[in-house]
């Protein structure tokens, strides 16, 4: 008897983290996006104020940024510095595929940021200037999609987790 | 003939209408749907053998 109590309850809370675990992955989500814009931010100032080259623009960023954001502008820097890559757009490409991989961002979020590595750095400072509004638009978009997604999801993976661990436990006992 | 199995029918139930009414709210039906289908065919697992054998002492009764 205790050992079946025992074993509900780890059933249960296992059920009940997985949950949790998927309704934060959707605001980590959301979260990476704001981080992301903000940075970009950043960057457009380094790009069309500062004329920074973007290697050193990119390496200056990714020193303030954290976790993945930041992660994916140092590799993309790092990549321009040692010339691993001929263009700009491989080098983000490259960096985009690798390191977003391990973030929460879906599919869309990715293939918009690689989108944008093909912009970056290839135009005069206005034209970037209106590339980077574009891409904050966008990059809008997919935060707002986020938001719904989690006002919609994310309570109900909470609960849907440790309803179903009772469900799976009923049914065993 | 336990009594085991009602109660258990019963949690069954409890939680799967819960599990209905958060679904719903979240405004997915068609995955209500599908739980409360689920949900009947479980029970009904439970209960086929109880009702094959009511069938059996039935007909065992009448000399069928």
């Amino acid at each position: 008897m205790l050992l079946k109590i025992i074993g509900g309850l780890l059933i249960v809370f296992a059920s009940g983290l997985l949950g949790i675990l998927f309704s934060n992955r959707l605001s980590l989500r959301y979260r990476e996006l704001t981080n992301l814009r903000r940075f970009m931010q950043m960057l457009e100032t380094e790009v069309t104020y500062g004329a920074t080259p973007l290697p050193a623009a990119l390496y200056n960023i990714s020193n303030k940024a954290e976790g993945v954001i930041g992660k994916f502008f140092s590799t993309v820097s790092d990549s321009l510095t040692d010339r691993s890559f001929y263009t700009v757009r491989d080098a983000w490409n490259e960096s985009a595929e690798v390191i977003l991989e391990q973030s929460s961002l879906q599919r869309p979020d990715i293939e918009l940021i690689k989108n944008f590595g093909s912009i970056l750095g290839c135009s005069d400072r206005e034209d970037q200037e209106k590339h980077f509004k574009l891409f904050y638009l966008q990059l809008r978009h997919h935060e707002d999609a986020a938001m719904e997604e989690i006002k919609k999801s994310g309570k109900m993976y909470r609960s849907l987790g440790f309803i179903l661990g009772i469900a799976i436990f009923v049914v065993l006992v | 003939m336990d009594v085991n199995l009602i109660f258990k029918i019963a949690a069954i139930g409890i939680v799967i209408t819960v599990l209905n009414k958060v679904l719903l709210q979240s405004g997915r039906e068609e995955m209500a749907m599908m739980t409360t289908l689920t949900g009947v065919v479980v029970v009904l697992m439970m209960v086929i053998s109880l009702v094959s054998n009511l069938f059996d002492s039935v007909r065992t009764m009448f000399h069928l």
